[in-house]
This record gives C-alpha cells, sequence and structure tokens, in this order.
C-alpha cells in the first residue's frame, strides 16, 4: 500500500488528515515543518506528498521541488488563483481548498496514485480477493460473476473503507450519477454484494446515510 | 487612505505579472505546434532526401536511412537546412561539428544570430551518424510569435489592471485575512464532525476528534470576537473615559497569571474595552512567545505602556510584519488579526506601537500615546 507524508504544521488537521488516510489503509508519516519532512524523506522515499502551502519555516512549494519526482498534493487556506498557479507552475498534481471534505480528500489521493500507478493492485479480506487491475473478484479462490455495476459499487466502498458514504456519494462515485432521485437503487447493489461475496458482516448500513465497508465488524 | 490605494496598485500589478506568465504558457503550446509543423513539412521532401542518401551511402543501408530521416523528421523544414555526417569526425556541411556529442543527445547552439540543433547516433556497425540543421528561420518565426502574444496579453492585463484600479477592488484587507484565518478551524471541525458521523473510532479517537471540535469552536468564538472588537474600533465612535491602569492591569493578571506589573503612570483617557483588548493581546502574544510559567512585564510610565518578554523573539521578517501589518509580503508568518487589530486601537488613541525583538532574547511591545 502507497507511503504518503502529510507536511502541515496545524496538529488538528495533521492529525485528520493522517487518521484518514491510515484509516483507508495507507502507510502515513507525519511531518510539521518543511525540515522535518525533508528529512523523513531522506531515511526512505514516500509514494505521495500531502503539503500545506504556508509552513513556519518555509513553504510547500520549495519542499515540493526539493523532493522532485515525489507526486504531491497542496493544501491551501487561500482560494486565490496566483497560488493555484504557482502550484501547477512548478507541476503540482493537485490541490485542494480548505475547508475540504475528507472523502473528497481520499478520492483525489487515490486518483494521484492511480495516474502515478502506485495504487494498491489487490485487497483481500477473509476469502475475498479484489483485482483492482483485472476488475474482478474471487471468493475462496473461485471467480465470483459480478456485473459492472456491483464490480465499481464494491471498488468505492473498499478504497474508502471503514468510511461511510453517502447514497449519493457512492452512486456518484461508482456509477458517475449525480442527480438527486431514487437512490434505493444503492440499497438493491448492496444486498446483492452481500449475498454474492458473504459480505453480510463487512459492508454496514449506516442508518438514514448510507453504507461503509468495515475491515473489523 | 494614500497606503490603501498603494496596496490596490500594487495587487493590480501583481495580477498582471500572474496573468502574463499564464499567456506565456498558453503560448507554449504553439512553439510545440511549430515543432510538428517541422514535422510534417519534411515528409514532404522524404523522397529527395531518400535519394541523396543513397548517393551519400553508396549503397542503400536500410537501418542508416531510417536514421537520418528521423533526424530529418525532427529538424527539416522548408526554411531549414541541414548537414548530415558518417564516421568519426567527418561532417558533410560546411559547419564545424560540435566537440563531444553523446549518442541521442540533441545539442543546442546559437552562433552569430543563427542557431542549429545537432544530434549524433550510433548504428550497428558502430559507427557514427551525425546531423546538424540550421534551424534559424523556424525560432526566428517563433520568437515572433511568442513575443507578439506577450506584448497583446501584457495591454490586455494593464488594461484589466487599470478597470480593477479603477473599481478600487479590495485586496489583501483584513476581512480577506479574517475569512483565510476562518478556514482552519472550519477544516478542523467539519473534518472530525464527518469522521464522528462517519467512522467507526476507538473510544480514545472520538475523545480526541471531539476535544479537537471544541478547541476550534473556542479559536472560531475568538476570531469573531476580534472581528467585532476590530468593527468596534473601525466603525463606532469610541467612548474614552478616565481609566486607573492599575485596575486595568489587575483584571488582565486575572487571565495571565504570569503577568508582572510596574505602574508609574495611573490616570490615562482610553476606550476600557478597546485598551483591554490591546493590552491582553500584547501580553497574551507575550505570553505564548515566553517559556510556560515565565513572568512577562508590564511597564507603564507617563505617556507610554510596554509589554516586555524574554521569550523566543521574533527574525527580522517577522518584525517588519508586525510593526507593518498592512505590507505583509511572506503570507507564512501567522499572526493573525491580533497585531493588526492592536494597530488599529492605539492609532484611534493618537498612539503608536512599535515593537523591538531580538531572536532568542525576547520582544518589547511599546504603545506610546502622544498625549
Amino acid at each position: 500500500m502507497a507511503k504518503i507524508l502529510v507536511l502541515e504544521d496545524e496538529r488538528a488537521i495533521n492529525e485528520l488528515v493522517a487518521l484518514n488516510l491510515s484509516m483507508v489503509g495507507y502507510t502515513v508519516a507525519q511531518a510539521y515543518t518543511g525540515a522535518e519532512a525533508l528529512a523523513l524523506a531522506k531515511k526512505e522515499p514516500f509514494d505521495l506528498l500531502i503539503l500545506d502551502v504556508m509552513l513556519p519555516d518555509t513553504d510547500g512549494f520549495t519542499v515540493y521541488e526539493k523532493l522532485k519526482g515525489t507526486p504531491a498534493i497542496f493544501l491551501t487556506a487561500l482560494g486565490e488563483t496566483a497560488d493555484k498557479v504557482k502550484g501547477f507552475e512548478r507541476g503540482a498534481d493537485d490541490y485542494i481548498v480548505k475547508p475540504f471534505e475528507m472523502t473528497e480528500l481520499l478520492l483525489r489521493v487515490e486518483a494521484v496514485l492511480r495516474r502515478t500507478q502506485k495504487t494498491e493492485e489487490h485487497y483481500r479480506i477473509d476469502g475475498m480477493d479484489i483485482d483492482f487491475g483485472a476488475k474482478t473478484v474471487t471468493l475462496d479462490g473461485r471467480p465470483v460473476d459480478l456485473t459492472m455495476q456491483e464490480y465499481s459499487l464494491l471498488e468505492v466502498l473498499v478504497k474508502n473503507r471503514n468510511i461511510a458514504l453517502s447514497r449519493q456519494r457512492l452512486m456518484k462515485e461508482a456509477w458517475d450519477i449525480s442527480f438527486m432521485g431514487e437512490s434505493r437503487t444503492v440499497d438493491v447493489h448492496v444486498q446483492r454484494l452481500r449475498k454474492k461475496l458473504n459480505l453480510g458482516d463487512h459492508i454496514a448500513t449506516i442508518y438514514r446515510f448510507g453504507y461503509r465497508f468495515e475491515e473489523e465488524p | 487612505m494614500k497606503l490603501r490605494q498603494k496596496n490596490y496598485l500594487i495587487s493590480t500589478l501583481f495580477v498582471a505579472a500572474v496573468l502574463d506568465i499564464c499567456m506565456l504558457f498558453l503560448t507554449l503550446p504553439n512553439i510545440f505546434t511549430t515543432f510538428s509543423t517541422l514535422k510534417t513539412h519534411a515528409i514532404g521532401e522524404e523522397k529527395a532526401l531518400a535519394l541523396a542518401i543513397d548517393e551519400l551511402f553508396e549503397k542503400t543501408d536500410a537501418e542508416k536511412r531510417q536514421t537520418v530521416l528521423r533526424g530529418f523528421a525532427l529538424f527539416g523544414d522548408g526554411d531549414t537546412s541541414f548537414s548530415v555526417g558518417i564516421g568519426d569526425e567527418q561532417w558533410i556541411g560546411t559547419e564545424p561539428a560540435p566537440a563531444a556529442l553523446e549518442p541521442g543527445q540533441i545539442v543546442w547552439t546559437s552562433e552569430n544570430g543563427r542557431y542549429a540543433l545537432s544530434l549524433a547516433d550510433r548504428l550497428s556497425d558502430g559507427s557514427w551518424l551525425r546531423f546538424r540543421a540550421d534551424v534559424t528561420d523556424a525560432i526566428r518565426r517563433l520568437q515572433r510569435q511568442t513575443y507578439g502574444a506577450i506584448l497583446l496579453c501584457t495591454a490586455l492585463c494593464f488594461a484589466v489592471a487599470a478597470a480593477l484600479y479603477g473599481m478600487s477592488v479590495r485586496i489583501n484587507s483584513p476581512i480577506d485575512r479574517l475569512a483565510h484565518e476562518l478556514r482552519t478551524p472550519l477544516t478542523v471541525i467539519r473534518g472530525y464532525a464527518e469522521l464522528l458521523e462517519r467512522a467507526k473510532l476507538t473510544p480514545e479517537q472520538q475523545h480526541s476528534a471531539a476535544s479537537y471540535i471544541v478547541t476550534e469552536s473556542q479559536r472560531l468564538g475568538d476570531i469573531s470576537q476580534k472581528l467585532l472588537t476590530m468593527s468596534d474600533a473601525r466603525d463606532r465612535a469610541y467612548s474614552p473615559e478616565r481609566l486607573d491602569l492599575r485596575e486595568l492591569t489587575d483584571h488582565l493578571k486575572q487571565t495571565y497569571p504570569t503577568l508582572e506589573t510596574t505602574i508609574e503612570w495611573e490616570k490615562i483617557t482610553a476606550d476600557r474595552a478597546l485598551m483591554l483588548s490591546m493590552l491582553g493581546n500584547l501580553i497574551g502574544n507575550a505570553v505564548k512567545a515566553s517559556p510556560p510559567d515565565a513572568p512577562v512585564q508590564l511597564i507603564a510610565k507617563p505617556g507610554e505602556i510596554t509589554v516586555v518578554d524574554h521569550g523566543k523573539g521574533m527574525n527580522a521578517e517577522q518584525l517588519a510584519y508586525v510593526n507593518d501589518p498592512s505590507r505583509a509580503k511572506n503570507p507564512s508568518i501567522r499572526s493573525g488579526l491580533g497585531v493588526p487589530l492592536c494597530h488599529e486601537i492605539a492609532s484611534l488613541h493618537h498612539a503608536m506601537l512599535k515593537f523591538t525583538s531580538e531572536e532568542g532574547k525576547g520582544t518589547t511591545a511599546t504603545v506610546r500615546f502622544s498625549r
């Protein structure tokens, strides 16, 4: 699983980002100053940097330049265009403006890692094995026949595991449907997934909200 | 007002510069297009070139021909001339060969106003193949296009800047700073609330999430308080009264137990709420900069109040900022709204606020009253 370095001087935000990332299975290192981040990066390479733009000792762009080659997502409190341009000009992979939604950040992390091909290739739990490359699922070694909709839904749930996703969010991310209409379709597909993959324990229903894939039910 | 106008001018010029950079990047694809045009032109001349190469190599060698064609496809064009050489140092053509050329390396040279690209490749028999293409005309054309685009954009930017200036768009005002200040607590509160709502957390994690929400809500409260005081200092006619500094500082000691006072100036005419806010801010900053339990001094002499700490001090950049927050260049100096607010309150009382500081030794804030 990808290794991610979070550089943010606000302890509360740093912890928040780190907690969310580790919850979905990433390995996370935390730094509060530019110097700390550079020291950590010297010891081990990272697959992705999450950098705050404004830091007490330097700025996120400088750290990014020094760690050239590692993809980065910038966190910025400034909604100002100039800063975005500055980020992209120097080759940032993405940026996100505070205040941001955590699921939004996770999706962007996933997208950048997919672009740089650092995403996980398999996910295994109990007897189930998802091959993200081939988009196939096996249960106890036997292939399971899933429709494309079912597979997409499972992938979104697993990649955001331990975090509840609303029905609307699931429809948007799994099937790219963003209208606010009948979201009960999600329920039908979740029922099928639970049945086909014996996931009754792992896909939890969150009352009046949506679903959560739980590693430890 | 003068200062504010200067701010507009600086920010509009800044916008112009940023737009300029954007446009430069927009013209970059043009350059690539031109290179691919060079490539297309080359295909038409492929036949003539193949004949020339046949003559050159006596007998046709498929691989050599391919390499030459590849090179030509890169550089060839109606208004470029190129030369091909084979062997170690031999160049066919009039231009001298560059001294050292690695296989696959493209060398860019410009001399006497002429531009050339050189490329070397190693063939299967171990011999070297070199090209040199004169691309002067192609480059001139590119330069004309790029400069033209930049000139046009600069003109556009200045038009926009002038319009903005005319409209007196406020950039970098205390309100902007406030909006920025709000983002961190908002991100934290929203993020941890989302976690509590959607994630399965351990009791410890739940507790820490909840306490982050509480702390950051307090911060929101502080910001709102500061904003209110600031708008008071701005808009409301302030109500000065005869104040006893001793009573005022005793009140502050309840919030800041490490405060020590030397009062040689007792009666002052000032707005009580604003005075408390300013002194509270200065003392609060001093306490924050000091090691825990280290004393902070407040000394009141006729016409002057100083707050002294022996904490970590400030560097030159931070010092310049706190002495004139309107000229903040580096946004990473986060002093928030406290210091700008203190300046507002000081000027309302016809006083000057000045900081002196030495890194590692401490900071002194002086409020000097003119009457």
